[in-house]
């Protein structure tokens, strides 16, 4: 074995077997890696459901309240057809309810079709457990109106063309003596006249639509944001 | 001597494909495992936030929250300068967020039932917004 002629045998035998055992080696995982893993996976189960503990018992201590119009009356509960949808809403013995007259009335006399606010505490299914009900008038529907884009015209009647391109809506924005216009000055939005409005600015306004004609709009506020940014020397 | 050297190479090239072939099929049979554990981190991930339109985020005041106080905070998150709009039963504010994107003001609240629109326009004429309702009682609940 230790003869002059065995040696380069030997060799190339150690060669070949180095060559296949290094390539399997170099694609092995590293054992230690799993367990850290699982390690960090645990630390972040944990984490996940302390958070989650919290967020229910912060939610459970919480004072809610609910507003729509009674759709459903069972024995002890209400279903509320409210502006983010149908919600349930238990109503106990001990739950206040006041009528429009401003005075308390019973359960029994809630009504399909009023509208009440519903204010209480939710339960851990996040059913809200009223403590208070008030019937209320029926919400008016809103009458403002948002205008936003870059004015194209500006008449002599003081009505400015605002065009929103990518609504592809334009606004005809008619600027009365109350309507307040606004531009931000040296950091802070201050009170401006008419004449500072400029053709190419962009301009928010809000204010009442015309009847039957959303696109005609009185403004109460108009403000400025000019297309580019005054430079200091200005 | 040409005869040994080609045993030699056979067993060990025989004796390498034996390993490589023996550490491959542990290899396989770990990674088959390894999967499930993914596919776990992977739907325990939060939704990445939509990148479309505008980004409004309110912070304050939470939607169907009751205040005992007049005033109340509305703030959030839009767009670095965008102009934000707010609708409430007692007025309108404009304001604009600033570099960072946060706006922060104060509104005054009517009693009972509160709706307020908040709405985000930027530049490029995009623009989001969003509706909370907020009670204004004293009444002990």
């Amino acid at each position: 074995m230790n003869s002059p002629k065995t040696k380069p045998i030997f060799l190339l035998f150690a060669f070949c077997f180095l060559l296949f055992s290094a390539n399997v080696i170099a694609i092995s995982p590293t054992p230690s890696l799993e367990p850290e893993t699982d390690k960090i996976q645990g630390i972040r189960d944990a984490v996940k459901e302390e958070v989650r503990k919290n967020l229910e018992e912060a939610k459970l201590g919480q004072k809610k309240a609910y507003v729509g119009e009674i759709g459903e009356i069972t024995d002890t509960a209400l279903g509320l057809d409210t502006r983010i949808g149908k919600k349930q809403v238990q109503v106990a013995t001990e739950t206040i309810i006041i009528g429009e007259n401003k005075g308390k009335i019973e359960f029994e006399e809630l009504e399909i079709g009023a509208f009440v606010i519903a204010m209480g505490y939710f339960d851990e299914n996040e059913i809200l457990q009223a403590k208070r009900l008030v019937i209320i008038n029926k919400p008016k529907p809103r009458v403002r109106q948002v205008a936003f884009g870059q004015v194209t015209d500006i008449s002599e009647t003081k009505v400015v063309t605002v065009e929103n391109e990518k609504k592809e809506i334009i606004y005809s924005i008619q600027v009365a003596g109350t309507t307040k216009i606004t531009k931000k000055k040296e950091g802070k939005i201050q009170q401006v006249e008419f004449d500072e409005i400029a053709e190419g600015d962009r301009v928010v306004a809000i204010g009442t639509p015309e009847e039957n004609e959303e696109k005609i709009i009185t403004a109460k506020i108009i403000h400025i944001i000019p297309t580019s940014s005054p430079t200091p020397e200005e | 001597m040409k005869k040994e050297v080609l045993i030699a190479i056979i067993i060990g090239f025989a004796l390498g494909l034996v390993i490589t072939f023996g550490i491959r099929t542990a290899n396989k049979a770990l990674k088959e495992t390894a999967p499930k554990q993914e596919a776990q981190v992977e739907i325990e991930e939060p939704a990445p936030t939509p990148t479309a339109g505008l980004l409004l985020t309110i912070t304050s005041p939470e939607d169907n929250s009751i205040s005992d106080q007049e005033t109340i905070e509305v703030s959030g998150k839009t767009s670095t300068e965008a102009v934000v709009v707010i609708l409430y039963p007692k007025g309108e504010k404009i304001l604009e967020a600033d570099e960072k994107g946060n706006f922060s003001t104060e509104i005054s609240l009517a009693g009972g039932n509160n709706e307020i629109e908040i709405s985000a326009h930027d530049l490029e004429g995009n623009d989001a917004s969003q509706v909370l309702t907020v009670i204004y009682s004293t009444a002990e609940i």
